[in-house]
Formats: C-alpha cells, structure tokens, sequence
C-alpha cells in the first residue's frame, strides 16, 4: 500500500461544502457520545497513521466504534476503556495491514541498518517545519516495523501508562522499555531521511 | 526617508522571522514529534455522522444480563 497522508489536504472545491448542520456527537446516542468525543481523536490518528491512508483510517475507525458499541455490553470494565478501544484499533488495523501482506515489506535486516545507522549527529527533529510534519512522520514510520511503529504511536499517548501499553501489545513493561529504546533510534534514523 | 525605508524593511523582516518561527518547530523526541502531529491532525467531520447513521441501522443495545436472568431466561 502506498502511504497517502497528502490526502489529508481538502481540495480547493470541498471547501465549498457546508458544514454537517449539527455536530456529529448530537446525533449519536447519548451514552455513546461521549465515549466518541473523548477517543475519536486518538483513534482516528492511531489508524491513520497505522494504515497511511485518510479515507481508510476514518473507515476503520468507523468500524472500531461500531465494534464498541457491539460489544460495549461485554465491557468488563476491569480496563480502561482507552486501552480497549486501541486493542480493538491496533486489531482492526493488523487484519487490515496482513491483508495486504504489508507485514513482509520489511526485514530483520532493513530494520538493523535503520537501528546501526542512528549516529550521534544532531537531532532530527531541530527546526521541523509543521506543514510538512504529518509526511515526514508518516514517511518515518512506513520504515519501522510494525512493532516499532505501533510502541511509539501508544508511548506518544501520555496517558497511557508502560504497563498499559504493555497490556495492549501483550507483552510485559519491561520488553515495552527495551523496544521502545530501539524504535525511538530507528525512527531519528528514519525522520532524518525525510528532511 | 532612507530611514523610514530601513524600519519598514526591518519590520518586514521581523515579521517574516515571526512567521518562520510559528511554522517551525524543535522537538526532543519521537514521541513528542508524534503528539504535535497528532494535535494537528483533524477528525474528519463526516466520521460521527457515518458512525451515527451506522448505530440507527444497529438493533438497540441493552445492557448485559445478569447471570439468573441469562439462566432463567429473564
């Protein structure tokens, strides 16, 4: 899959569409609304920035919040529902991503050069200009694995504790601390490449 | 006039400097990389409408059942 995150600019005609006459979180069914008001964000970013694609990202997290709210009865409630709205995330997008074998477009040994390559030159992320910061970011993390990718996209959550994100990545904090050492170097390794 | 010409050219700059400095940005890290973009991404505001109109489709959810009533069909 080709990442699209240009598509994230509207072009000039839909600027001509009026806007949606009441807000979205009006016409969902009250219990619900809020659950979509406070998540909606992080979930729509995890997907897109998992998937590359805009459109695919707000069609997963459509189907992410329709699985909730299917199963919002199963709940336990022994969790946070933050952590299992981006298990069922991080879920919906895999499926997606395996379909499309894009697990095989990296190997161990692209990852290694990636990881070796990080040198102790100045930091990357000097001077980054915003416009241009969903490309580059979405270009970085196209190189990482998906492990790598999906450690830094939670750890970014600063909300989430390490234990959390190691509940929803299934494994322990510890194996969360070690990799997350490695994928923040690919991804400096990664982000230089995009300037 | 020349130096009437010099602070205009002046302010000029200074604003540009100000304009380069809103649109660039230094991070310490990855993730806090990551949560600018994330900050400056939007939902797109067709997603709670789709998901609404998709929840009118769905039969109404009911809260679970406790265990006597899944037993005895309550």
């Amino acid at each position: 899959m080709q990442p699209r995150s240009d598509l994230m600019e509207l072009p000039p005609d839909s600027q001509s569409v009026p806007p949606p006459p009441h807000p979205a979180e009006d016409s969902l069914p009250a219990e619900f609304a809020a659950l979509y008001e406070t998540h909606s964000k992080q979930v729509f970013y995890l997907a897109l920035r998992l998937l590359g694609d805009p459109t695919l990202a707000e069609d997963a997290a459509h189907d992410v919040f329709l699985k909730a709210w299917r199963n919002l009865s199963h709940f336990r409630g022994d969790a946070d529902i933050k952590t299992w709205l981006y298990r069922i995330t991080l879920n919906h997008c895999s499926n997606l991503r395996s379909s499309w074998h894009a697990r095989n477009v990296h190997t161990q040994s692209d990852e290694t050069v990636i990881e070796n390559a990080a040198g102790a030159s100045e930091s990357p992320f000097r001077d980054v200009e915003m416009s241009e910061l969903g490309q580059r970011i979405q270009r970085a993390l196209d190189e990482l694995t998906e492990e790598y990718r999906v450690l830094l996209l939670l750890v970014a959550d600063q909300e989430l504790s390490y234990d959390a994100v190691a509940q929803i990545t299934h494994q322990s904090a510890d194996a969360v601390r070690g990799k997350l050492h490695r994928a923040r170097k690919a991804f400096a390794t990664a982000f230089r490449k995009t300037g | 006039m020349n130096n009437r010409l010099q602070q205009q050219q002046s302010a000029q700059a200074g604003h540009t400097q100000q304009s380069d400095a809103r649109t660039t940005k230094a991070f310490e890290n990855a993730e806090e990389v990551i949560r600018a973009d994330r900050e400056q991404t939007a939902v797109p505001d067709s997603l709670g409408n789709r998901i609404a109109d998709s929840l009118s489709r769905e039969p109404q959810a009911t809260a679970p059942k406790t265990w006597w009533q899944r037993l005895f069909g309550g």
